[in-house]
């Protein structure tokens, strides 16, 4: 989901203004609880996790892992809302295949089976849902013959009651018998692989938006990453978890598995790639590109001793070409990422609390 | 990074001989510039400083100086008229004492984020059936655009535009800071960009009436550290003066063409700042011949204002009295997702920067 | 405050420039500047440009802002001739 939206959305449905009452600032829904930050955190913890408190879940992980028999499979599911619905490197289609099956391969697991639901606003052009389909399709025979769409569901709303389209993507996946991936696995010494660049998708829509009217060659990371997975896990027993830097940055990523970890982690900003046209887009509207929206790039946590030769293999892949180690797990602590600047001091970083908004100051 | 421990020796040794030579027992150097802010917080410059050094950060957040009474003079306008607000996003979150901007957009108030000011005009000229009002923040490096902004209004005759000025100029709240007894500042690093439009002259109290050193400075780590480095040597000396370290883009006579703009179209008037009271002359009004494009006169409203949050140390933090760490609110019921005063709501206020980037757990 | 990142002056259409920074282009307004040219290298706040840079200062040139005063060479030409983005209908 992107993070950033700085439009009303035709849907917010308000047209009171609210009474002068509250110094909290209103008591609904606001934009930020979609940011993935903290406030997306504290959503899903306070209002949503506490009616439903189970073990599977309290891992709070993409997927979840479950058991059949002897079976291991990761299911996961995802909605996709995404202003401009077409931008450059991509579209919602090809976005609500790769977000889930993603998160699928961060558990390890094969993708075999989506379901795919809609929910269009009534005018939305047959002719670019159709285009939406012809990503989809092209997306799942990327990401493998054998993934295929087994369900779905659509529905339509009146205009103004959707913003255009939304997609809902659930996904299963086979998890080999010898595959583990969970942030309980990671261990000090563990080198993190990072995939490649970030801020490529954040910026590129961002830049697509008529509002800024931007002109630039960016485009949206937006890949399906299960072979690269698949690839690594090939060439190492030692990979003990993996995750997809999605919104909230590569910051939200390294901050949910340090806290669940348990480990602190030293991370080398240096290390860390920022395209240069998405550079340019961050320092234009003042947006730091560790916590803007990927939608094509991982975390990896190997051990030391595989680590070289897991990067070799991420690098072989299209998707991994500019891959680097970021950094190293150290020991159990407060689960703080200790960011190493390229000055050689040193600041924690935190996950962004707030969305991130263009600013002139 | 061999440039940069240079220029690290040379402050060390200057530092040295100023404090031993009992000039000072620290060397308290504020920054009035939220980027200034920013870079010192993100690159951990105070880390490479020695003890002897104390960075202040002072007011240079024009969102953070903007008293909560205005904003709730802007949210009273809002909820009274119908208009279309076009602001920076600097704005949208910074509480006033009962709503903020981006609580009365979630109660579906037609509120925009604009890059530019030229957006507004823009969104004025092709919707001439709606009301617009600019809310023009920003120091002496913006005032200028809304000059243009507003001189092209009155071109085109524009009847649906209306300009909602908050802005403030540095030099007089340069001059109330050093003034109060409670303000110990050393040296100055001066804004570069402010400094882009108003050149040298109008800094030249600072070294004639408070004899204090001052540097105009870029906003790179190298930039920070040469003009810290130029502060010491004039306080080693003895002989205070304006200097310029950015020199790549501020001449000695800044940009006299957008200075003028700014006197063509606003005067100054006295203006309240947050934390440091009422300061002469220190805000800026439309003049009487842009008066039909002012908002304040067009849209009057009286608004009851609540008390201001008890605790909130933003005013004593501004004038660099007080460290983030200071206010007993601070990262306890004062933090980035739910902000008591401007000074966290801001992304490069004082204790924003300081929560996101000098936190240690 | 003052957010501002340099960008190079491609081509002026009357107080309207299209400038470029590190392979983005975007229209910006030089009323501020009425004696800037192409080529030239402008400082850029919130869609205007407020002065005009001396790229022979060091600091500028090699220091926080290298990489925008790094030569441009074909490579910008290129992605602007490469595949612009399907156009979005409901736009």
């Amino acid at each position: 989901m992107e993070p950033l939206n700085i439009k009303s959305s035709k849907a917010a449905g308000h047209s009171k203004y609210s009474e002068n009452s509250s110094r909290s600032h209103g008591s609904g829904i606001s934009i930020s609880h979609g940011d993935g930050g903290f406030k997306t955190g504290e959503l899903i913890e306070k209002t949503i996790g506490r009616f439903i408190k189970n073990s599977i879940l309290d891992n709070f992980e993409d997927s979840a892992t479950l058991m059949f028999g002897k079976h291991k499979v990761a299911f996961t599911t995802d909605s996709y809302v995404i202003d401009p619905v077409f931008f450059p490197g991509g579209d919602i289609g090809k976005l609500s295949i790769c977000g889930t099956v993603n998160d699928l391969a961060t558990a390890g697991a094969v993708p075999k089976y989506l379901s795919l639901s809609f929910i269009l606003e009534e005018g939305f052009p047959l002719v670019s849902l159709e285009k939406i389909m012809e990503s989809v399709r092209k997306t799942l025979a990327e990401a493998g013959t054998d993934l295929i769409i087994v369900t779905g569901d659509t529905k339509v709303v009146n205009k103004g009651s959707a913003d255009k389209i939304y997609i809902n993507t659930s996904g299963i996946g086979i998890i080999d018998e010898k595959v583990c991936l969970s942030p309980s696995r990671i261990a000090s010494g563990d080198r993190i692989i990072l995939t490649g660049s970030v801020a490529d998708h954040g910026m590129a829509v961002l830049s697509a938006r008529k509002e800024f009217d931007f002109k630039t060659g960016l485009k949206s990371d937006c890949a399906p990453l299960n072979k690269l997975m698949a690839e690594c896990l090939l060439c190492s027993n030692n990979i003990h978890a993996a995750r997809d830097a999605t919104r909230g940055g590569i910051a939200r990523a390294l901050t949910e598995l340090a806290r669940s970890s348990g480990h602190d982690f030293h991370i080398n900003e240096n290390s860390i790639s920022v395209k240069k046209e998405a550079r340019a887009l961050c320092d234009f509207l003042g947006m730091d590109p560790l916590y803007v929206a990927n939608e094509g790039k991982m975390a990896i946590f190997v051990s030391e001793c595989d680590a070289a030769k897991v990067l070799d293999t991420v690098r072989k892949n299209k998707y991994g070409k500019d891959a680097s180690i970021i950094g190293t797990v150290e020991k159990k602590g407060k689960g703080n990422i200790i960011l190493e600047t390229g000055l050689g001091t040193k600041r924690i970083l935190d996950l962004y609390y707030s969305e991130q908004l263009p600013r002139i100051c | 990074m061999e440039k940069l421990q240079k220029t690290l020796d040379e402050i060390n040794y200057l530092a040295a001989n100023i404090t031993a030579a009992g000039k000072c027992k620290k060397i308290n150097i504020m920054e009035v510039c939220g980027t200034h802010t920013m870079s010192i917080a993100r690159y951990g410059l105070a880390q490479l400083l020695p003890p002897g050094i104390n960075l202040i950060s002072g007011p240079g957040c024009p969102v953070c100086v903007t008293p909560a009474k205005e904003i709730d003079n802007i949210i009273g306008i809002i909820r009274k008229y119908k208009l279309t607000v076009f602001t920076f996003g600097d704005m949208i979150k910074v509480p006033g004492t009962f709503s903020s901007l981006s609580a009365e957009k979630m109660s579906g108030a037609e509120i925009k984020i604009c890059y530019s000011p030229s957006d507004s005009v823009r969104f004025a000229e092709q919707n001439p059936k709606k009301k617009v009002m600019f809310v023009a923040i920003g120091f002496e490096t913006t005032i200028p655009l809304t000059s243009v902004v507003i001189k092209d209004a009155f071109k085109k005759r524009l009847k649906n535009f209306f300009v909602f000025s908050t802005h403030k100029i540095i030099p007089p709240a340069l001059d109330a800071l050093l003034s109060d007894k409670n303000v110990k500042v050393n040296g100055l690093l001066l804004p570069g960009h402010v400094s882009a439009i108003i050149g040298l002259e109008p800094y030249g109290f600072i070294a004639s009436k408070y004899k204090i050193p001052s540097v105009i400075s870029g906003f790179g780590p190298e930039d920070i550290l040469i003009s810290i480095k130029m502060i010491l040597e004039q306080l080693a000396s003895g002989r205070p003066g304006i200097e310029n370290s950015y020199t790549g883009v501020v001449k000695n006579d800044g940009n006299p063409y957008a200075f003028s703009m700014i006197n063509e179209v606003f005067t100054p008037v006295d203006s309240e700042w947050r934390g440091l009271g009422n300061i002469p002359l220190s805000g800026m009004e439309l003049k009487d011949i842009y008066s039909v494009f002012n908002a304040r006169k067009s849209f009057p409203v009286k608004v009851d204002s609540l008390p201001e949050p008890a605790g909130c140390a933003c005013g004593e933090i501004l004038k660099g009295i007080k460290k983030p760490t200071g206010c007993r609110l601070f990262a306890v019921s004062c933090r980035p997702d739910n902000p008591v005063g401007p000074c966290m709501v801001s992304s490069e206020g004082t204790c924003a920067a300081y929560f996101k980037y000098l936190r240690r757990k | 405050m003052c957010l501002a990142i340099p960008a190079r002056v491609i081509k002026i259409n009357k107080n309207i420039a299209e400038i470029e920074s590190l392979g983005v282009k975007k229209k910006i307004d030089i009323s501020l500047l009425p004696e800037v040219k192409a080529g030239d290298f402008v400082i850029v706040h919130a869609g205007f440009a407020i002065q005009i840079i001396d790229s022979s200062e060091a600091l500028i040139t090699e220091g926080y802002w290298k990489e925008y005063f790094a030569e441009t060479g074909d490579e910008y030409e290129e992605m602007f001739i490469a595949e612009s983005p399907e156009k979005d209908d409901v736009q």
